[in-house]
């Protein structure tokens, strides 16, 4: 393995890398346990729905209505199972069935119509914001059940309850990923649809397959948001949508599609949350606060990619020739 | 936060993205060039004022008697009289209170039917969802002859609003109504020059070039939940201040009138600051965050309930007592005050004045002279007053006073039978 394969692999860990020392240095109390419990649990929303994205990003797509998907959630489970005369199964079945048919139109419209995924669920996540307010007027009309308050706010000894079902998560899809037929199907048909293709997986299929996972991940982190915040919020999954993608490209994915990496998304999220986290302990104003995430992040994005790009002099490409980075698709 | 963030990863994803992939017709302005409203000291009489009834519903009434004067004699009244409700020391006045002119409106005089144009905020949430339909059901009821155009702009997207009032213009309105969610000075200055009365409702902008604004004053908010805050831990503690959108006018005066309150109090050590979005998702992140940072906090002001609610739950979550908190009358953080037994101080900030703006501005087409500044009263009260305000019966996301009826908020579903 060549030292650029070596930055490459490193590169998910940047802002790790960063913020971990300079909070080591500058804010001590980042490292109390109760501020770790707080971050990994606001981490594990994120990497919920940045393991969706990721399986639609190796898909060679993009989901911008995660976010719609998350408010969404919150609002039928608040609707029909928050007042006293609601049910809790009811709440869920609606859930479930919703974010299904988003997921179901997000994947048609891509897969089948070929609309490109940056309109077709952009479209999709308009479609559900509008529907949304024409349900509610705007206003909620019930309490968060209780049941979800237990889930978002609950621990297991020292961890919270979402950073063990975001593990779970995690495990799940490294191992269809990795261990499935489907996994490997994805890979390929992110890699090359037409190769794919024409070695008869249906790439089509594959391809709406990721919307859904995605759209039913958004879901089940919007139902533990809603429990954790323990009041309806209207803009509960605002800004969901461009995090995770930046958790799963920084992650090591590819938006040629056919790579990404739990792992290294999951690094990088817990990066993002660190840095967002310590700037929140630091108390620096607004405008620094903007200026230290961009810095950082593009310091980040600048590494992942110069570790990436061809090199551009003839031995440089020679040597790659001689000793070609792997491409492994995963790297769990 | 979560809008800071997003800002921050949209610039991440353009820069990956790009690595990877290498109206109807009006009638004419009257005059195009038309010299600015002629003011002068004269006394108003249009006020509004907010008085609970007895049947715990509130009364919004237009033109009540606040008290003989000019809008400036009211508004210093507000800032002496205010305080006193919460037995509270009386506030002076800011040099701008005693500014306020009457403006002359004759220029603008037109009889009906009118055409008015709002740009408004999005029914985004409970507040502004109420403020839409408080302007829709007065247009109803008091002017059913003329037309009101709304355009809504999202605060997430604020900066599209000038666009949107740019459209309004090509309309041809007789008159303007803006609720200001960015800069919107050029749009002002443009319809100015056409002739097109503008109102300000909610919020200001950085123009002389608007007829009058019908707002609260919410330097005076800010100072009467951090003076009341400061009484209540003895003028001495640790507190967290916790701000609305960064930018948004409204929120920033709040944060300013609390600045110079705690400032006065060299024993009152401000442990952090955060601006929340009014959001509950936000206020509970940040005060989560405080909570592992400092073992002491005495007092919480926050300039909005959204995020009094996530910060009461960071305090549940945590296991800590909740300390005195300064919020706005939302029924769910009234319930929280009732479920939890923590002290507090509320001042509203009720979305039905929107109202009030349509009768301003209906007042500048009769010819009738404006005050530059209209201030509403709003509701001021702290935990002795809870059972007066407090609906058990109703939803969280109500907020207080409501200018619906009991009845109408039934056949809304927004309260249980009584």
């Amino acid at each position: 393995m060549n030292i650029r394969e070596r930055l490459r692999q490193i590169g998910p860990y940047t802002i790790l890398l960063v913020v971990l020392p300079v909070a080591a240095i500058v804010e001590p109390g980042f490292y109390r346990s109760a501020n770790l419990q707080n971050v990994a649990r606001d981490a594990a929303f994120l990497a919920i729905v940045a393991l969706g994205q990721l399986v639609v990003i190796i898909g060679r797509g993009l989901d911008l209505s995660v976010g719609g998907v998350i408010t969404t959630a919150s609002l039928l489970m608040v609707y029909f199972a928050g007042t006293p005369s609601g049910s809790f199964g009811l709440g869920l079945a609606s859930v479930i069935g919703v974010t299904l048919a988003i997921g179901l139109l997000n994947g048609l419209m891509v897969a089948f119509r070929r609309v490109p995924a940056i309109l077709a669920t952009l479209g999709t996540l308009f479609l559900v914001e509008g529907v949304s307010l024409w349900l509610t007027g705007g206003r909620s009309r019930g309490r968060v059940p209780e049941a979800l308050v237990a889930v978002g706010t609950g621990r297991v000894g020292p961890i919270p309850v979402p950073v063990l079902v975001a593990a779970g998560v995690a495990v799940l899809v490294a191992v269809i990923l990795h261990r499935t037929t489907y996994g490997r199907a994805l890979f390929a048909t992110g890699l090359n649809p037409e190769a794919s293709a024409l070695s008869g997986i249906p790439t089509r299929s594959v391809i709406a397959s990721t919307y859904l996972v995605a759209a039913l991940l958004a879901a089940l982190a919007g139902l533990m948001l809603s429990g954790l915040v323990g009041f309806y919020d209207r803009t509960l999954g605002v800004g969901y949508d461009l995090d995770s993608i930046a958790a799963v490209v920084l992650g090591g994915a590819s938006f040629l599609g056919g790579r990404g990496s739990v792992v290294g998304t999951l690094a990088a999220v817990l990066g993002l949350s660190s840095l967002e986290n310590l700037l929140l302990l630091q108390g620096v104003g607004e405008s620094y606060q903007l200026i230290g995430k961009g810095v950082v992040l593009f310091a980040a994005v600048l590494f992942t990619t110069l570790v990436r790009r061809r090199p551009s002099s003839p031995a440089g490409r020679k040597a790659m020739v001689e000793n070609p980075p792997e491409r492994k698709h995963e790297t769990v | 936060m979560k809008r800071m963030t997003r800002s921050a990863a949209l610039m991440v994803v353009m820069a990956l993205i790009l690595a990877a992939c290498s109206g109807g017709g009006g009638e004419e302005p009257a005059d195009t060039t038309a010299p600015p409203a002629s003011e002068t000291t004269a006394p108003a009489d249009t006020t509004a004022t907010t008085q609970p009834a007895d049947d715990g519903t509130t009364d919004t009434t237009e033109g009540g008697d606040a008290g003989a004067g000019t809008q400036s004699d009211i508004l210093v009244r507000a800032f002496e009289e205010e305080p006193q409700k919460l037995g509270l020391d009386p506030f002076e006045a800011p040099d701008y209170a005693h500014e306020i002119v009457e403006v002359d409106t004759s220029q603008y005089k037109k009889d009906g039917p009118r055409r008015i144009a709002f740009a408004i905020q999005a029914p985004e949430f409970s507040w502004p969802a109420t403020y839409n339909d408080a302007v829709t059901a007065r247009m109803e009821e008091a002017y059913s002859d003329s037309e009101l155009i709304l355009s809504p702009t999202g605060l997430g997207e604020a900066d599209t609003q000038v666009g949107t009032i740019e459209d309004l213009l090509v309309q041809q309105p007789d008159a303007l109504i803006i609720t200001p969610l960015t800069d919107v000075r050029g749009p002002i200055e443009r319809a100015a020059a056409q002739g097109i009365p503008v109102l300000l409702c909610t919020g200001t902008a950085e123009t002389d070039a608007y007829v009058t604004r019908v707002d609260r004053d919410n330097l005076l908010n800010g100072m009467l939940g951090a003076e009341w805050i400061a009484r209540e831990i003895g003028y001495e503690g640790n507190i967290v201040l916790l701000g609305g959108p960064a930018g948004v006018p409204t929120a920033e005066a709040r944060l300013e009138g609390a600045m110079a309150v705690f400032s006065k109090y060299p024993d009152i050590n401000i442990l952090g600051q955060e601006y929340t979005n009014w959001d509950a998702a936000d206020g509970r992140t940040a005060m989560a965050a405080f909570l592992t940072q400092f073992d002491d906090i005495d007092a919480v002001w926050t300039d909005g309930a959204g995020q009094a609610v996530g910060a009461i739950e960071a305090f549940k979550e945590a296991g800590r007592e909740i300390p005195p908190f300064a919020a706005e009358p939302l029924n769910g953080f009234l319930r929280l005050a009732a479920e939890e037994g923590f002290p507090f101080v509320a001042v509203g900030y009720p979305p039905s004045h929107s109202s009030q703006c349509l009768d301003a501005a209906m007042a500048v087409l009769d010819g009738t002279p404006v005050p530059s500044f209209i201030n509403i009263e709003v509701p001021v009260f702290d935990t002795d007053e809870l059972d007066e305000w407090y609906r058990p019966n109703c939803i969280d996301d109500l907020w207080l006073p409501t200018p619906l009826t009991d009845e109408q908020l039934v056949e809304q579903e927004m309260c249980e039978p009584a």
